[in-house]
């Protein structure tokens, strides 16, 4: 190899070097400001998009009965678009905004019921957006005003809302919907979006002055929508009802009246699932749905002795079957009805079994759909009695 | 004979499956729940498209197609269509390189200038054309097999969230017609017949020729359904369509109990040697069509010049805007492929059976 080459070869290794160092679009944690949450509520302008931007050196620490300045900062833009509040931050605030680990987008109930497809655009192309993120709607009040909350351990707030809606496992009373999710069933014609709503609430005062949260936040309920707007919410309940329909309860305490008495019966859900069907007879459209259910007995308020198994163990599971039946029909019945909007993906079962059918029926299904008879059959089986088969009660 | 560097049977099926690949985990096009039926069934119309380059390249196992032109269509001739076939292959780089940046740049490099971006690409990819068609197959031999199974391994770790019913009802949404089109436009897309073509004297073991292509063809189905299934599986038929690089969109998604998430750079590394060794071959087989049609002595003195076309085409026309790009890649794509993998070839194959006719032989 003669020198000259050496040193040509010698020059583009160190250039290489220098250029694998970083790259042309380098941005440095301390110039970031990290976003946790977005919220966007409508003003004259438009929209005011409110982001919940982490204090990393605030986030280690625990907060709980001290009164340390909060883990979060927030900053307000108004404009068009979300990309152009986006931009308009930097005029106020000292870091680049950094949505790469923004953990949910909320949206108030005024800018949902106008329709949330023009928001989601922007989150489909933006490279920084994860179509991961959760999606909610702000109910009763705006979407910034609950941002700042964050009542329970993780003293984020932004982490906080993620551990709540995570435990919708737990009680079948809320869901964990994702900006996917509702970009896949807003586009599709066989299925209607439904997003995790939630609400700001006053906390009763227990404990001292100075160690409490005033406000916490729930995410019982769903926010229906047809297509991307916003038509109405459903409660605890019948979000539990949705969750039995799509086979999505994973955990909750059924609470029914004993059989026979006036007393209450709880009955835990070890696991779930339905089968849902259509059956099309000329113009009559039946809409089935089977749900079968594993359980344990939780808690009675009776004196029914459970060592006449057989029996006891039959009124349970029929009550149980018919606490979950009712739940699911008067879902089912105010879904349609009252929203239009086939929520539960039966389009896509009458796609799936009539698919010739379904072309003339695909552009008026909602209205189809509700107008449709429900069939609801439940088999519940309470397998376990928890540790003891005597009530307390005697 | 000519002294032909030396590629073995199994890097020619790896090189012509990872350029394909690279292109499929960039973009891929798809209609409705058939899209697997289309898949498969190009296989047919491949082997129907395909047969020309075959035979002529199992009647001149020594030969590339501009090598054995002459022979068959005359001299001038031959040098025409070889210049023609230079451009292909010239212009087939260029397109991807700019696919290549439209699909990175908002994701990786937004504020990193167009040019420092293709230079750089090109700068690479002309070092491993100035080593040969060795390096770029040994490139493809050992990096091939870590793209596959990164792949493999993002189809698995989204198996929780895929969601097969998207692919019923099967057949009633697309009428026989409709299938059968879309398969005849995905089978016009395999134009690594022509690079086959090109690649057949180079290939160690000689007669392996369909082997080699029905491997490779094999491997490119398999691969393109084991990245478009489980992505509409995971993301449903109506987003996709909705962005240009589904298949990333699909990765970004994958999340195992919060302890497995953000593994999309794996893909990242897949794509830049996919588009490397794509481009590289392209570039390489440029030069190769200009050296053998114009009896030139030294293909390394091409090098520049082609890389300089690539460079003016990309920075100094519309070739790097997202909607030219995309349009002519789903539009126009399979029909230039087709006049260069099926049309020329077929017109040469005529003239060659009618040549070698026992009439004319007397």
């Amino acid at each position: 190899m003669t020198r000259i080459r050496r040193a040509i070869v010698a020059t583009l290794l160190l250039l290489i070097v220098l250029l694998s160092s970083g790259c042309w679009n380098r941005r440095e944690l301390n110039t970031l400001g990290i976003v946790g949450l977005v919220g966007v509520d409508a003003c004259e302008q438009g929209i005011t998009t409110t982001f919940g931007i982490i204090i990393p050196e605030k986030s280690g620490k625990s907060s709980v009965g001290k009164t340390e300045a909060p883990p979060a900062k927030y900053v307000q833009a108004s404009g068009k678009t979300i990309m152009d509040t986006v931009r308009d931050t930097s005029l106020r605030f000292d870091r680049k905004l950094f949505l790469s680990q923004a953990k949910a987008f909320l949206f108030s109930e005024e800018i949902a019921r106008n329709g949330l497809g023009e928001y989601l655009d922007g989150i489909l192309r933006y490279p920084e957006m994860r179509l991961s993120m959760h999606l909610i709607i702000v109910k009763d009040t705006s979407a910034a005003d609950v941002m700042g909350v964050a009542s329970g351990i993780n003293i984020i707030p932004s982490a906080y809302m993620e551990d709540i809606i995570k435990q919708y496992k737990v009680h079948s009373t809320s869901i964990d919907s994702r900006v996917l999710d509702f970009l896949k069933a807003s586009t599709n014609n066989g299925i209607n979006p439904v997003v995790t709503v939630f609400k700001k609430i006053k906390k009763n005062k227990i404990g001292e002055k100075g160690m409490l949260d005033e406000y916490e936040l729930t995410a019982e309920g769903v926010a229906v929508f047809s297509k991307d707007k916003l038509v109405g919410f459903l409660d605890g309940q019948e979000t539990r009802g949705y969750n039995w329909v799509i086979g999505n309860v994973h955990g909750a305490t059924i609470t029914f009246p004993t059989p026979g008495s006036n007393a209450i019966t709880s009955v835990e859900v070890f696991n779930a699932e339905s089968n849902n069907d259509v059956d099309i007879t000329g113009k009559e459209i039946k809409l089935k749905v089977n749900i079968r259910m594993n359980g344990m007995l939780d808690e009675q308020t009776s004196s029914v002795n459970l060592q006449d198994i057989d029996s006891i163990i039959e009124s349970v599971e029929q009550g149980t079957s018919q606490a979950i039946k009712q739940e699911v029909e008067h879902t089912l019945l105010k879904v349609q009805k009252e929203y239009q909007s086939d929520i539960f993906g039966f389009g896509q079962i009458v796609h799936r079994k009539y698919p010739d059918k379904w072309k003339t029926m695909q552009d008026h299904w909602n209205e189809l759909f509700s107008q449709a008879i429900i069939e609801v059959v439940v088999q519940a089986k309470v397998t376990k009695t928890g540790k003891s088969s005597y009530p307390v009660v005697k | 004979m000519k002294n032909y560097e030396k590629i073995s049977p199994i890097q020619a099926i790896l090189l012509l499956s990872v350029i394909r690949i690279a292109i499929v985990l960039l973009w891929f096009e798809f209609e409705n729940q058939d899209v697997w039926i289309v898949q498969i069934l190009s296989l047919f119309y491949v082997a129907i498209l395909c047969a020309s380059l075959l035979y002529l390249g199992k009647k001149y196992p020594n030969q590339t197609l501009i090598e054995y032109l002459p022979a068959i269509i005359g001299k001038i001739a031959a040098k025409g269509l070889g210049f023609l076939y230079a451009l292909f292959f010239l212009f087939l780089a260029a397109l991807d390189l700019s696919l290549f940046d439209n699909i990175i740049k908002p994701i990786n490099f937004p504020a990193t200038p167009d040019f420092v971006f293709v230079v750089i690409s090109l700068a690479v990819c002309a070092y491993s054309v100035y080593n040969g068609l060795e390096c770029i197959a040994r490139s493809a031999q050992f990096f091939t097999p870590l793209i596959f199974f990164v792949v493999a391994l993002y189809a698995v770790l989204q198996i929780p969230d895929m969601d097969f019913k998207v692919f019923l009802p099967i057949l009633a949404d697309s009428t026989f017609w409709e299938i059968n089109q879309r398969a005849f436009l995905n089978a016009a897309r395999f134009n690594e017949i022509v690079v086959l073509a090109m690649l057949v004297p180079f290939i160690s073991k000689k007669g392996e020729t369909i082997k080699i292509f029905s491997w490779a063809v094999i491997t490119i189905t398999v691969y393109s359904l084991i990245i478009i299934l489980p992505t509409l599986a995971g993301l449903g038929l109506d987003v996709p369509k909705k962005t240009f690089d589904p298949y990333y969109l699909f990765i970004k998604q994958i999340n195992i109990y919060d302890f497995i998430t953000r593994i999309e750079f794996l893909i990242v590394g897949a794509w830049n040697i996919g588009m490397f060794l794509k481009i590289s071959l392209m570039l390489h087989l440029s030069i190769t069509c200009l050296v053998q049609s114009f009896g030139l002595k030294n293909r390394k003195l091409l090098i520049l010049p082609m890389i300089l076309i690539i460079l003016i085409a990309a920075l100094q026309t519309d070739l790097l805007k997202s909607v030219i790009v995309f349009n002519i890649i789903r539009i126009y794509i399979p029909y230039i492929n087709l006049i260069f993998m099926s049309g020329i070839p077929s017109l040469v194959l005529a003239i060659f059976f009618l040549k070698n006719m026992p009439m004319n032989k007397k």
